[in-house]
């Protein structure tokens, strides 16, 4: 793992237009966003592509970082996720299904929980839990979410993957996603 | 859209984040996600909350090929920096001098001055199309002229590169406590300062920071102290305007 101190040096340099601090940057970190890439995309070919957009991305962008924004690391790393949902989009679009959320809007349990999503110590606490929030889904639900993360899956291809129906796959990222945000918000 | 529901909106800010949000859905909230601050928040919530699971992605080193194009991408021109001019010293880079800092606030008078002369119509500067042998996309360019005087200013303006480069053609006679600094207009009407312009000779500088080109640029330029306005904000005459174009 990069230092990340070293880091946002780097990034507040390259924002400054300093090349060679732009390339120390990718030489500390294309590593980590390229195995993301890789892992998403599964082509070598778009993940170098795509690596290409995020650093030219990030050479331009680089002054939108903050360190109150999180990890430098995070950040690179945010915007590499990003890119490969877009051209997973672009590449392998799907059938454009009725949208649910206009014609029967989703429905949640009733719980009611006053969550404060801007309260930084609840969001640096709440990294630290997810493993542990994450080993209480039920294991539908845990896979699906972290399918769709690592693989970039949609409903569709989780419903292939895991053989079950739509709706059902549907259902166990949305309940699963509802789960850790009860978990992680307490 | 019943979005207010909380936790409605929760849950599509997790699967927006997650990935699995798509089609018309997605792109409503993508709408919303623009201006509503509270989705923002369930937003940048969900990302960091899920950036623990970043760790389980392995690192792998991309070709070293990866990298040249980004270097040719951004960079398909070599670069010779500029050296800031010093005192007494001689030569076509005498002139170009230190870069004032970017405008952080705005004057309305100004603003409208600058309107105006944008649009005045027969002696408006004149504007021109250059070839440019780079990659894409091309720079915004301007041939600034003032009025009575035979002094030409090429600028271009490459966001991409983040790179200023000037021409300085002709002559202007100014005093010499004085200089000619150049803005750029922003969409909302606020000046940012580009920088001094150079005299004679051409030039090239990096863009100041956090500076980002408008969607219809017009460049202005002032008449200053010398080393440029310190207010930040244009403080003497505008000898002239004009719009950037990109060329395309």
């Amino acid at each position: 793992m990069a230092d990340a101190e070293r880091l946002i040096r780097l990034l507040d340099a390259t924002a400054g237009g300093d090349q060679r601090a732009f390339r120390d940057l990718y030489d500390s970190s294309s590593a980590h966003l390229f195995g993301l890439l890789v892992r998403m995309l599964k082509r070598r070919d778009w993940a170098e592509e795509a690596l290409q957009d995020c650093y030219l991305k990030i050479w331009q962008k680089a002054d939108s970082y903050a360190p109150e924004k999180g990890a430098p690391l995070t950040w690179l790393m945010t915007v590499a996720r990003y890119r490969a949902l877009d051209l997973l989009r672009q590449k392998r679009p799907e059938v454009e299904l009725p949208d649910e959320s206009e014609a029967a809007p989703m429905t949640f349990a009733d719980e009611d929980s006053a969550i404060d999503p801007e309260s930084g110590a609840i969001a640096q606490e709440g990294v630290g839990r997810l493993s542990d929030c994450m080993q209480d889904l039920q294991d539908e639900q845990r896979r699906s979410v972290l399918l769709a993360y690592y693989e970039g899956y949609t409903h569709q291809e989780l419903a292939q993957v895991l053989n079950a129906p739509l709706g059902t796959v549907k259902s166990w990222v949305r309940r699963g996603l509802q789960r850790l945000r009860e978990c992680l918000g307490q | 859209m019943k979005i207010e529901e909380a936790k409605l909106k929760q849950v599509l800010a997790a699967e927006y984040v997650l990935g699995t949000l798509r089609g018309g859905a997605r792109r409503r909230f993508l709408g919303l996600l623009k201006t509503r601050t509270d989705l923002q928040a369930e937003v940048r919530y969900w990302e960091s909350r899920l950036a623990a699971l970043q760790a389980g992605f392995k690192p792998e080193a991309p070709r070293a090929v990866v990298w040249a194009e980004i270097d040719r991408r951004i960079n398909a021109v070599t670069v010779t920096p500029l050296k800031p001019a010093t005192a007494g010293s001689t030569g076509a880079l005498q002139f170009w001098r230190a870069w004032a800092g970017v405008a952080t606030a705005a004057s309305a008078i100004l603003a409208l001055a600058l309107y105006r002369q944008a649009n005045l119509p027969p002696p408006a500067p004149q504007i021109v199309r250059v070839e440019v042998p780079v990659a894409q996309p091309l720079p915004y360019v301007a041939m600034l002229q003032p009025e009575g005087a035979d002094a030409k200013w090429m600028v271009s303006v490459s966001p991409e590169r983040k790179l200023i480069k000037v021409a300085a053609t002709g002559g202007y006679s100014l005093p010499s406590s004085e200089c000619l600094e150049l803005w750029v207009i922003g969409d909302d009407g606020k000046p940012s300062s580009l920088g001094v312009l150079p005299m004679d000779g051409e030039g090239q500088m990096a863009m100041p920071r956090g500076l980002n080109m408008p969607a219809k640029p017009v460049l202005a330029v002032s008449k200053e102290p010398i080393g440029g306005s310190p207010t930040g904000l244009p403080t003497g005459p505008v000898i002239l305007a004009a719009p950037a174009l990109r060329a395309s």
